[in-house]
């Protein structure tokens, strides 16, 4: 019998038989699953830090400096050109080619504003894309459009609103001052775990404001250079000498190290998980020989009357175990895909502003089919193995 | 031409030995139509079993088409049954979760035959059987007759020399057993050999010889009918 055949008959029996198929994948999906998953995010990371190393185009790395006051509500950006010059003149000033700074701190930052020509201190939050969206309260959230040209429109938070205009739905349409620019009230949205700050606005119209002063500084550092080593000297020449150092406090953000960090946790992740994926997947396995072992005892029958009309021993063996081989690779093609959804779903989570993404690799796919055609083989085996050696006149008798 | 020759064959039952087939010899030639006749528990499976090469462990030789079957490995011999032997059980055995193109259409894939191929001499077969409307139909959904129609079908569709049938109608009724043996008859007249186990007298005497089987002996000379 030809091998396609084969399959198709083994689809057509798993088939008659969908629940209990189903029930008995199971296992296999949780296994397979649970190691791409972390496989998933591992790979995320690696790549990450890969990137961190990967030169920009000139061949620069990049080292940041950030800025946290003591009173978070001072609305200072702590460092300023004066902090810019200080360290370009410094002995390490040579080592670095560009020097910017930046209000934001991943995607928030504090400035000052004005609402109802009363001055306030303001923490927001930009917005890069729709992906995203705030919990809105009334008005409408941006349009791609806004986005794109960064239109000087802004969403406020239900209180500000509330406090400042006397009611949601009366602040839209009104003007408030962010930094240099005046905004639009687009809508008012309710403060969640992502959109924590006072206001909202484009990515884009935020590039607009002046950069003289900023809560990072971000050092582009020659070809050549360790930019680790010149980041911790620019952090501890501005605790000395920074222009606001007596109100808050400086640091360099070492990726490696946090990097390194994510990575114990992953590795320690890693061999729990597939500690947890192997107990699963030889579970699973016991139960895909249970299954196999009934399907045989049920279909003796047909057995028999295959082996009567034509069959060798090796096709009803390759029979049963391809079955086997069918299920637990579906299983296994189930748990790359949802392993894959997960790792999205977590790498969501991770902390910081390192923008980890789930990746799945070739190897990952190899991995998992691989893996589970040989639990299909180990598990399957000996019930093939029964099924043809039954004995023809005893089964047509 | 198939020739048994001192043919013995012993079952165990827990400790002894029952001895089920007694030194055996017999000869059938081609395009005969034979049937073999005896008690219930007499050995005429037994026997049938090693015509129709489902058996191959016995004592004594069997010739078949001029070749002694028991120097076929046991692939060849697998192979060998395929090609030059039918089957046609008492119970139809017909795979339930196929269609009935699939269940005639078996041996040929165990023979690795085309799929166009497969279905144009499986359309061809269940036209000779006259159940070609049932192609697409499932075993269940047949009468006994019909399913044995198929099993006929199934048992001819590798153009075999020799079909072999156990009680091909102890399941069926007596209007249905006529049409069965017309069946039957109607191949035997095209030149294949047939050879018919039966315990009931109006089914074996329509061969043209007759052997009688007791107690795992057949029984004085052949009846020519
Ligand atoms: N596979 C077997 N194992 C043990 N005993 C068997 C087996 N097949 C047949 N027998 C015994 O051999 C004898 C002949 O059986 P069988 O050939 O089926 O008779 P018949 O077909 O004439 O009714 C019976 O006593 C039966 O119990
Ligand atoms: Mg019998």
């Amino acid at each position: 019998m030809k091998f396609r055949e084969t399959v198709l008959t083994a689809l057509q029996s798993l088939k008659m038989n969908p629940k209990r198929s189903f029930m008995t994948i199971i296992g296999i999906v949780i296994g397979i699953a649970s190691v791409i998953t972390i496989m998933a995010i591992g790979n995320g990371v690696n790549k990450m830090a890969t990137d961190q190393f990967k030169t920009s185009k000139s061949g620069e790395l990049k080292a940041k400096i950030d800025y946290y006051g003591y009173d978070d509500d001072a609305g200072q950006k702590g460092l300023s050109q004066a902090d810019v010059s200080l360290i370009k003149s410094s002995d390490i000033g040579h080592k670095i080619s560009k020097i910017e700074l930046s209000a934001l701190s991943g995607d928030t930052g504090q400035t000052t504003g004005i609402i109802n020509d009363e001055s306030t201190d303001l923490s927001f939050t930009v917005m890069r894309n729709l992906d995203n969206e705030p919990d809105m309260q009334s008005g409408k959230v941006f349009s791609q459009n806004d986005l794109d040209v960064g239109q000087n429109k802004i969403l406020i938070t239900k209180d500000l609103a509330k406090k400042n205009f006397g009611s949601a739905e009366n602040a839209v349409g009104k003007s408030v001052t962010l930094g240099n620019y005046a905004y639009t009230v687009a809508g008012t949205y309710n403060e969640n775990d992502r959109y924590m700050d006072n206001v909202i606005i484009p990515y884009e119209a935020f590039q607009r404001e002046s950069n003289d002063d900023g809560a990072v500084m971000i050092l582009s550092v020659k070809k050549g250079e360790n930019p680790r080593k010149v980041g911790q000297a620019a952090e501890k020449m501005l605790s000395k000498q920074g222009s606001s150092r007596n109100s808050g406090s400086y640091s360099y953000e070492d990726t490696d190290k946090m990097i390194g960090e994510i990575s114990k946790v992953l590795n320690g992740l890693t061999f729990f998980v597939s500690a947890v994926a192997g107990i699963s997947l030889f579970i699973a396995g016991i139960g895909v020989m249970n299954m196999m072992y009934i399907s045989v005892s049920e279909r003796t029958q047909e057995i028999g009357i295959r082996l009567a009309v034509g069959a060798t021993e090796s096709n009803i063996r390759n029979q049963f175990l391809i079955e086997s081989i069918v299920l637990t690779v579906v299983g296994g093609l189930i748990g790359l895909l949802s392993g894959y959804l997960i790792a999205n779903m977590v790498t969501k989570f991770i902390p910081g502003d390192m923008h980890i993404k789930a990746i799945i690799s070739l190897a990952d796919v190899v991995f998992a089919l691989g893996v589970s055609t040989l639990v299909g083989v180990i598990f399957g085996w000996l019930p093939a193995k029964q099924a043809a050696d039954k004995n023809l006149i005893d089964i047509l008798r | 031409m198939l020739e048994l020759r001192h043919i013995n064959k012993y079952f165990k039952r827990g400790d002894d030995e029952q001895h089920v087939l007694k030194d055996i010899s017999l000869t059938i030639n081609d395009g005969e139509f034979v049937s073999i006749m005896g008690h219930s528990g007499s050995g005429k499976s037994t026997l049938l079993n090693i015509i129709g090469l489902l058996d191959r462990e016995f004592s004594g030789d069997y010739v078949l088409n001029g070749l002694d079957t028991h120097e076929l490995s046991k692939k060849k011999f697998t192979k060998f049954r395929n090609e030059n032997v039918g089957w046609v059980f008492q119970n139809f055995k017909l795979i339930q979760n196929m269609t009935i193109a699939d269940n005639v259409g078996l041996p040929l894939r165990y023979q690795g035959k085309s799929n166009k191929e497969i279905k144009q001499t499986v359309d061809r077969v269940l036209d000779e059987v006259g159940i070609l409307d049932k192609a697409d139909a499932f075993p269940k959904l047949l009468s006994g007759g019909q399913q044995q129609r198929v099993a006929i079908a199934r048992a001819i569709v590798t153009s075999p020399n020799i079909v072999i049938a156990d009680e091909p109608t102890g399941a069926l009724d007596s209007s249905t057993t006529i049409e069965i043996m017309n069946v039957f008859k109607q191949l035997n007249a095209q030149g294949t050999t047939l050879i018919i186990v039966t315990h009931d007298a109006s089914v074996g005497e329509q061969a043209h010889r007759m052997i009688k089987i007791l107690d795992g002996q057949v029984m004085g000379a052949d009846y020519e009918i």
